[in-house]
Parts: structure tokens; sequence; C-alpha cells
């Protein structure tokens, strides 16, 4: 029932928007060509109308093709970005390896923890550019991009519970840490790169749209990376608050 | 306007989530089991973050065009080429960075050890790409029959998938290659 509702309001919203294209493209040919919106016959239709009629549809699929299509330049890019910034903070994560140490699970939640947090991203990011363009008004694509901003964080801290829970398991049973110390590290730092990374990467999502990249391309290694980072700052400033 | 599947929600996202962290804590045990192996060579400890990160990438990059409802018609055969051409790049970039940092940090490599290295970084990018190209484009099949979107699955199960690949690589790089 709620897919067929969906549905309906999708196809509402495309015809609303077909609808809008029409009217703009045939306010457009009026004002040039001053020929009459309800031509019939195409022979009557001169061959500049046409051809500027054609040239604007074939930029609009461009634009759009070029949203979604596989860009070799940005994935080159981005795995570049990826060494640089990564490179740098293996360097900061060597100076800072004590910090590490002062709860005796934060090497077994990092990676964990890192992988939950990009694959959050990951989703946010793509959900976010493929949604917004089956949304018209300013204020749905808003709603829809608080939605995803809920539904990652939700997702997030809910698994960060279930991985503390585990993880502070083991420890207790293999690594001699203290239960509540691993829970409270796991969910506080997964909390605290939420609130920093997801609204980072919304905004990113939508500046690359913006350059007329395909944020798919572009927005992975950024996640990978800047979750990386973000995750082992977020454990080292937490472990250090929980001493 | 091509066919917009639906998306299943928290709940399923929530157990997809939580499942995979439980085989990348197991693959996190694994490395524990090699920490002082791997704290001892710094070319790995350093291309750890970096490989881990690039696994990552290539997965979401993957997934994202092959779920992506919008793509054209010939974007597998673009994906493809694209991979063909960036993965090079990413595997020289991580030998460079990490014998740099590590031939600056004091550490030296004779021909034997760079070799076993090089092989050793190319052998795990390459399958990591490897197994989730061909796994995405088998399970888009199933999951498109059923109905179901792949963002909800399929980004956080070939992130988990490339994770424990590369962490399962540097556990056996740490007690078997070098």
């Amino acid at each position: 029932m709620q897919s067929e509702n969906d549905k309906e309001n999708i196809e509402k919203q495309t015809l609303e928007s077909l609808s809008s294209q029409v009217t703009e493209q045939e306010e457009a040919i009026s004002e040039v060509s001053s020929i009459p919106i309800a031509a019939t016959d195409i022979d009557t239709v001169p061959l500049t109308t046409l051809e500027r009629f054609g040239a604007q549809w074939r930029v609009w699929y461009d634009d759009k093709r070029r949203l979604h299509d596989v860009g070799r330049k940005e994935i080159m890019l981005g795995q570049l970005f990826t060494l640089v910034v990564v490179g740098a903070g293996s360097v900061l994560l060597e100076d800072n390896k004590n910090a590490l140490l002062i709860v005796g699970t934060a090497l077994l939640v990092y990676p964990v923890l890192a992988a939950l947090m990009t694959s959050a991203a990951a989703s946010l990011s793509t959900s976010v550019h493929h949604e917004i363009d089956f949304f018209i008004s300013r204020k749905h694509q808003v709603l829809a991009l608080l939605k995803g901003f809920r539904n990652a964080l939700v997702v997030s801290v809910s698994s960060s519970i279930a991985i503390g829970i585990v993880a502070a398991l083991i420890g207790v049973l293999v690594l001699d840490t203290g239960f509540l110390l691993t829970l409270q590290l796991a969910v506080l730092a997964t909390i605290l790169t939420s609130l920093i990374g997801f609204p980072f990467i919304i905004a990113a999502t939508l500046f690359i749209r913006t350059l007329k990249s395909n944020p798919d391309d572009v927005t992975a290694p950024l996640e990978s990376t800047v979750f990386s980072i973000l995750t082992l700052l977020a454990i080292i400033y937490v472990s250090r608050f929980l001493q | 306007m091509k066919e917009r599947l639906p998306h299943k929600g928290v709940k399923t996202a929530t157990m997809i989530n939580t499942t995979g962290a439980f085989v990348t804590l197991g693959a996190g045990l694994a490395l524990e089991s090699v920490k002082t192996q791997l704290i001892a060579m710094t070319p790995l400890l350093i291309a750890l973050p970096a490989m881990n990160a690039m696994a990552s990438d290539y997965a979401t990059i993957i997934t994202a065009h092959i779920a992506d409802p919008e793509a054209g018609h010939d974007s597998r055969r673009k994906l493809a080429l694209a991979l063909l051409t960036t993965l090079p790049i990413s595997i020289i970039g991580v030998f460079f960075i990490s014998t740099f940092i590590s031939t600056v940090r004091g550490d030296e490599f004779n021909q034997d050890l760079t070799l076993r290295y090089a092989g050793f970084i190319s052998a795990a990018l390459i399958s990591v790409v490897l197994v989730v190209f061909i796994g995405t484009l088998i399970a888009h099949h199933i999951l498109k029959k059923k109905q179901l979107n792949l963002e909800d699955f399929m980004i956080t199960g070939n992130n988990i998938i490339a994770t424990v690949i590369m962490l399962g690589w540097f556990t056996a790089a740490a007690w078997v290659i070098f």
C-alpha cells in the first residue's frame, strides 16, 4: 500500500516537473520565434527554432548525463586525495599511538567503527544524490536531506551500541578491560564522528553536484578518508575524556 | 523515467550494518593477533589506513554506479575501463608514499623486500576490486528481481567485504610474507 502511494507521489511530481518544463519551453519558443504555440504541422516551424529547441534539449540531456556518468579523472583525484591525507594521518597515528593505549580495546573497535561510519556516510551520500532529483520543491528536498541525516544517525548509533557491547565483552574476557569503558568509547566516538561528519558529507555532496560532477565518484574517497581520520581522532579525544 | 526501487528503511539497514560490523570485528581480532609484527614494520603500518580507505573507496564507487537508476546503458563498461586505469595509479601511489615515509623514518629496503611488498600491495588491491565488481553485478541481478534497492544492502556489504579482504591480506603479510 505504501509503495503504491510512493509510486503515485513520484508520478505526480514527475508530471508536475514535465509540465513546468513544457510551459517554459513554450514561453521561450513564443518569445523568440513568434509562432503560434499550437502549431500542428512541423513543416511550418522554422528550422532555427527546431535547432534551438533541439540544442536546449541537448544541454539538459548532457547536464543530466554528466551527473550520472563515470568520471575517470574524479576517481583518480579521489585516490590521490586519499594517499595524501591518509599518509599524513599515518604519521599522526604514529605520533599519538600512546593515547590509543589508554583504553585497551581502542585498536579493536577502531576498524569496526571506521567501517561503520564510512558505510553510513556512503549510503547517506548516494541516497541524497539519487533521491534529490525526484523532488521538485525546495521544501521537499530539505525534508529529504533531514530525513537522510536522521536515518544515518539512528543507524550508526544503534549499530555502535551493539558493536560496543560485543567489543566490551571481548575486552573483559580477553584483554582484561572494563565493560562500561569500552561501551562508552564506542558510542561516544560514533556520536561525535556522526555529528561532525554527516553534515559535512551532505554539504560536500550538494557542492559536488553544483560543479556538475557525479558525487558517486568523488565522495567515496572523501568519506573513507575523512571518516578514517575522524573516527581515529574521536577515539583519541573520547579516550582522553574517559581517562 | 527509469525505475526507482523503494528503500526498505532503518530497521533493515541497522541489521545489515550490525551483522557486517561483527564480521569486521572478527577481522580486527585477526589483526590484533599480529599487532606486534605490524607495529614493527613501518611501511605496513603506514599502508594499512591508506589501503583500507582505498578498498572502501572502490567498493563504494562500484556499488554506487551499478545501483544508479539513472546510469546509461554502457556505464558498466566505462566503469571497468575506469578501474583498469585508476588501479595501477593507486598501487604505485601507496607503494611510493609508504616506502618514502619509511625511508625518511630510517628503514632500509633491499630488492627482495621491495618486490614482495609491491606484489603484496598489487595482489591486495586487485583482489578487492575483482571480488566486489563481480559480486555486485551478481547481487544486483538477484536483488532487482526481488524489487529490492541495491543501495540498502550492497554499499555496506561491499565495504565490509573489502575491509575483511584487506585486513586478511595484512594479517597474512605480517605472518607469512615479511
